[in-house]
């Protein structure tokens, strides 16, 4: 409490908030113990808890869940809780597999002669094989079928 | 200051200063809602706004070296800054019997429990008034 006090009015002024008898942390506590009482699963023992589904932030990383319910139920939560899914180290790896196989296939298919109409157009390649006529010709008839729905027989 | 109807551009001094003196209240009356739960609220808004109003025009500008409210009068400012307290803090106001002189009853209350709430031409407001305990 300050030692202020007005001269005519004979006014102490208590500019600290020390005489509030309600303090602020009555509030911050009331929260606290909601946060306490939500968050079971930070503080409750395995042990003393009747429920199989049970398992705590640190017995998780710890020892990850064996149990057909408990990884299930893992996987559930983290397809809700996207923040929380641990990346896939490997995920980089397929994608790049993936794209480097697509790029391998396109290369043989290229090297062979056989890829579509659509893609040889796209790459400003000759549509036909000279060696494979039929093939080029089947090409043709299929990209027709896909594009326009129908088929024109340009072999007569 | 004076705008068009509509014109708010043009009237950007005065948006300025609203915006400080609304910004400034906001703060006291936070901090003041989070010190003394439950006796002061948002109902002191207008208590809070003529007190940021006051203080900022008795504050002196460090480049004029004057408060607004000389530049504005060409007076000096009635108010001191040592004579501002904390909004909402609480403030015990000797009974005025013995203010008087009088005395009181042996086991009566000596003062009452009032909230400071600013003051306006060197007048002291209480707005709500709480008897000791």
């Amino acid at each position: 409490m300050t030692t202020h006090v007005s001269p005519q009015f004979h006014v102490v002024h208590d500019d600290q908030f020390t005489s509030v008898l309600r303090s602020a942390s009555t509030l911050f506590d009331k929260f606290y113990q909601q946060l306490y009482d939500k968050a079971k699963w930070l503080h409750v023992n395995e042990q003393d808890s009747t429920s199989d589904d049970l398992y705590t932030f640190d017995d998780y990383w710890d020892a990850p869940p064996t149990s057909k319910q408990k990884t299930k139920k893992i996987k559930e939560s983290q397809k809700n809780t996207a923040c929380h899914t641990p990346l896939n180290p490997n995920r980089n790896v397929a994608l790049s597999e993936t794209l480097k196989t697509k790029l391998e296939k396109r290369e043989l298919q290229q090297e062979n002669g056989t890829l579509n109409v659509a893609s040889k157009v796209e790459h400003g390649l000759p549509y036909g094989d000279p060696r494979e006529p039929h093939r080029a010709v089947e090409n043709i008839k299929y990209n027709l079928v896909q594009v326009n729905n129908y088929s024109v027989d340009l072999e007569h | 200051m004076f705008c068009a109807v509509g014109g708010h551009w043009q009237n950007g001094v005065t948006k300025q200063a609203i915006g400080v003196i609304t910004q400034t209240a906001q703060t006291i009356l936070l901090h003041a809602m989070s010190q003394w739960l439950g006796t002061v609220n948002k109902e002191f808004w207008t208590f809070v706004v003529r007190h940021a109003s006051t203080f900022h025009n008795a504050s002196i500008h460090c480049d004029i070296g004057k408060s607004p409210h000389h530049m504005f009068t060409s007076l000096p400012a009635p108010w001191k800054l040592e004579d501002f307290c904390i909004f909402g803090s609480p403030a015990f106001v000797l009974d005025k019997r013995l203010q008087d002189g009088d005395s009181l009853p042996k086991w009566r209350a000596r003062c009452w429990l009032g909230v400071y709430v600013g003051h306006h031409w060197c007048t002291l407001e209480m707005s709500q008034s709480y008897t000791t305990q």
